[in-house]
């Protein structure tokens, strides 16, 4: 009874949150936050850090970067250890700057490749880095699917734009190859015959796309619609689409995803079963890739915390030489502060099944 | 090209339905409804729900239909009604933040995810002479001209409709001649209410629902009211079919990237140029 009195008597752990949880941007933020108060929540049950319990601090970024600037500093005045921030890398770009004054950890999944490029000491991506996943991409087109006459459609977004370039240079470094058509469409749009039809007239042989996951969904339908036959690769974007439903299997039917890990339905790893149990049970519907790097990033924070103390320049150290193995599977920092380098190209099959063709 | 202007056609109805339900309103009480997008939004939800509860489809969108028509009458006694004699600026702010606040509500109500509503048939492309479309966009068609001859039908050829008439040209006039113009302004207020959820239940299966999905046409719903003429009902169709149209052989024949550029050029363009749109008698009439 003493013991628990002095456990409750001691000072809470404050980790920070800034995620999209309303507004259009909402699917890419309140399914991660759930994956972030569950492993908060299994950390606590198990007695936290040294008798400490964990406490999320939560502010919403919305759809907008002031927003999210603002948000950041509400979450900065709860003095956290470390925040976990968006997916997205136009608000990590708008966070990192503050995070870099007040030397607090920034940790967030966007793979865009430019958040990464700016500098940023205390900023660590748990996902993949989209500038190694578009080679990857080129590679599989070229060496794989012996494709030579290469389409993009892409999202005006700083994703879409980086997907696009970083995919052309690997293109041009890989196979020689120049795409034969370009085209990009607004976040909103709905209606995409004009870039199939694009693609279709510049007589492509592989297309590929890069969005969110209900543009990526509708460019699908259009081109099934307008029967191309054309071969269809497209971003992880395509892989949540199929996790809620946007699009069906037989919709899916000889298409390809590249993603950093396959889908965690799928993944018979006992961590990520068990993750993806608790996270339906909790939400109601399955979790995707990006939601369980969320998870693990919690995980990987509370054990340099554990090893390092909770000092904000001892846990951006941790971050920075830990190899840390997450449910997934393995973290570690390169120089620019990526933790995590696999990548998986899946393939839909006609028995709705998902088959890995390359990885890496 | 016949694939693109079929598709252009599709979309620039969606854009005239909107729009006409757009201008119903502001016919009848001169204002500007900038939450139509919502009630857009909020039929697809509506119609959404109405599907996972497993009514018959037609009872779906019957019931998703009126459920945003009633909506628009609510909308009328709460929000419109006790602004009605202050600067129309009032009601365009409060349709503003009655937007911002029905996004927030379905964000709560539905959650963040993407929703997809059941196909309207089971076949999932039609091929008219080389020209392939979905059921639904065939569907938006038809629906389109169907809505516009009833309107037709209903303003020129019914009492009612010779009332609503009335009302929108001049309400006190009207009220002298022993019509109930606030009962004529509810009436309109369904009328858009239904129309723009009816647009809601046409766009959920080939949109997917979410939050946004109603700011999408908006904008080029607006669009179409200025290039058609305000208070014009056949120039609200050329508009939308015309904003349409634009829109995508834009985006094929010079860039998707101007497309959007384009068409706020062309808004510019009418509102300095032709203020009064193609068709604007209405407009005119009031002066």
């Amino acid at each position: 009874m003493a013991s628990q009195a002095h456990a409750q008597a001691k000072p809470k752990i404050t980790i920070g949150a800034v995620l999209p949880l309303t507004g259009v941007l909402a699917p890419y933020g309140k399914p991660n936050l759930e994956a972030i108060t569950l492993a908060i929540d299994e950390v606590n049950k198990a007695g936290g850090i040294d008798g400490r319990e964990l406490e999320l601090v939560v502010e919403d970024t919305q759809a907008s970067n002031t927003t999210a600037i603002n948000a950041l500093n509400k979450v900065l005045q709860s003095k956290p250890v470390a925040v976990i921030g968006p997916g997205l890398g136009t608000q990590i770009l708008a966070l990192q700057p503050l995070t870099e004054k007040a030397k607090v950890t920034l940790i967030g999944g966007a793979t865009t490749p430019g958040v990464t490029q700016q500098g940023a000491k205390y900023y660590f991506r748990n996902s993949s880095n989209d500038a190694f996943d578009k080679k990857f991409v080129a590679k599989f087109i070229i060496d794989d699917l012996k494709k030579t006459k290469v389409g993009i459609i892409h999202v005006m977004a700083e994703w879409g734009y980086q997907g696009r370039d970083y995919l052309s240079k690997d293109l041009k470094e890989i196979g020689n190859l120049t795409p034969v058509a370009v085209a990009s469409y607004q976040p909103t749009d709905k209606d995409m015959t004009a870039q199939v039809t694009a693609m279709t007239s510049a007589g492509a042989d592989a297309v590929f796309v890069q969005g969110y996951p209900i543009d990526e969904s509708l460019t699908l339908k259009k081109f099934n619609q307008l029967g191309s036959n054309a071969t269809y690769l497209a971003s992880a974007s395509t892989c949540k689409a199929f996790l809620r439903d946007l699009v069906t299997a037989s919709e899916l039917v000889g298409k390809y995803c590249q993603a950093p890990d396959i889908l965690p339905t799928l993944n018979e790893r006992p961590g990520v079963k068990k993750f993806v149990a608790d996270y339906k049970q909790k939400t109601g519907f399955p979790p995707d890739m990006y939601i369980a790097q969320d998870y693990d990033a919690v995980k990987m924070l509370v054990e340099i915390m554990k090893e390092k103390g909770v000092d904000r320049d001892a846990i951006r150290d941790g971050f920075k030489s830990k190899s840390y193995e997450g449910i997934l599977g393995n973290y570690k920092a390169d120089a620019e502060g990526t933790l995590w380098h696999n990548r998986v190209m899946m393939r839909f099959d006609a028995d709705g099944k998902v088959t890995v063709v390359a990885r890496q | 090209m016949a694939q693109i202007i079929a598709s252009g056609v599709a979309m620039g109805c969606i854009y005239a339905l909107v729009g006409l339900a757009f201008i119903l309103i502001y016919n009848a009480s001169g204002g500007l409804n900038f939450a139509q997008g919502e009630f857009v939004m909020l039929g697809a939800f509506a119609f959404f729900t109405a599907t996972t509860i497993q009514l018959p489809y037609w009872a779906a969108v019957v019931v998703s239909v009126s459920v945003i028509g009633g909506l628009g009458w609510l909308f009328q006694k709460f929000l419109f009604y006790p602004l009605k004699d202050r600067s129309f600026l009032y009601f365009v702010i409060v349709t503003i933040g009655f937007s911002i606040f029905a996004r927030n509500l379905a964000l709560i109500v539905w959650g963040p995810n993407p929703l997809k509503v059941p196909p309207l048939t089971s076949v999932d492309v039609v091929s008219l002479g080389g020209v392939a479309m979905s059921p639904e966009n065939i569907a938006i068609i038809c629906v389109t001209a169907c809505l516009l001859l009833l309107q037709y039908l209903l303003f020129f050829h019914t009492d009612l409709g010779r009332k609503l008439r009335a009302t929108a040209q001049n309400a006190q006039t009207a009220q002298l001649m022993g019509i109930y113009p606030r009962r004529m302004i509810g009436i309109t207020f369904i009328m858009s209410g239904a129309i723009a959820g009816f647009a809601g239940v046409l766009l959920a299966p080939i949109f997917l629902i979410d939050t946004d999905m109603g700011g999408a046409v908006l904008l080029k719903s607006f669009i179409a009211v200025v290039i058609g003429g305000f208070g014009s009902i056949p120039g609200v169709v050329i508009g939308g079919i015309g904003i349409g149209l634009i829109e995508i052989l834009t985006a094929v024949y010079v860039s998707s990237v101007y497309k959007d550029a384009i068409c706020i050029a062309i808004l510019i363009v009418f509102l300095i140029a032709f203020p009064r749109g193609l068709l604007g008698e209405a407009v005119k009439e009031r002066g």
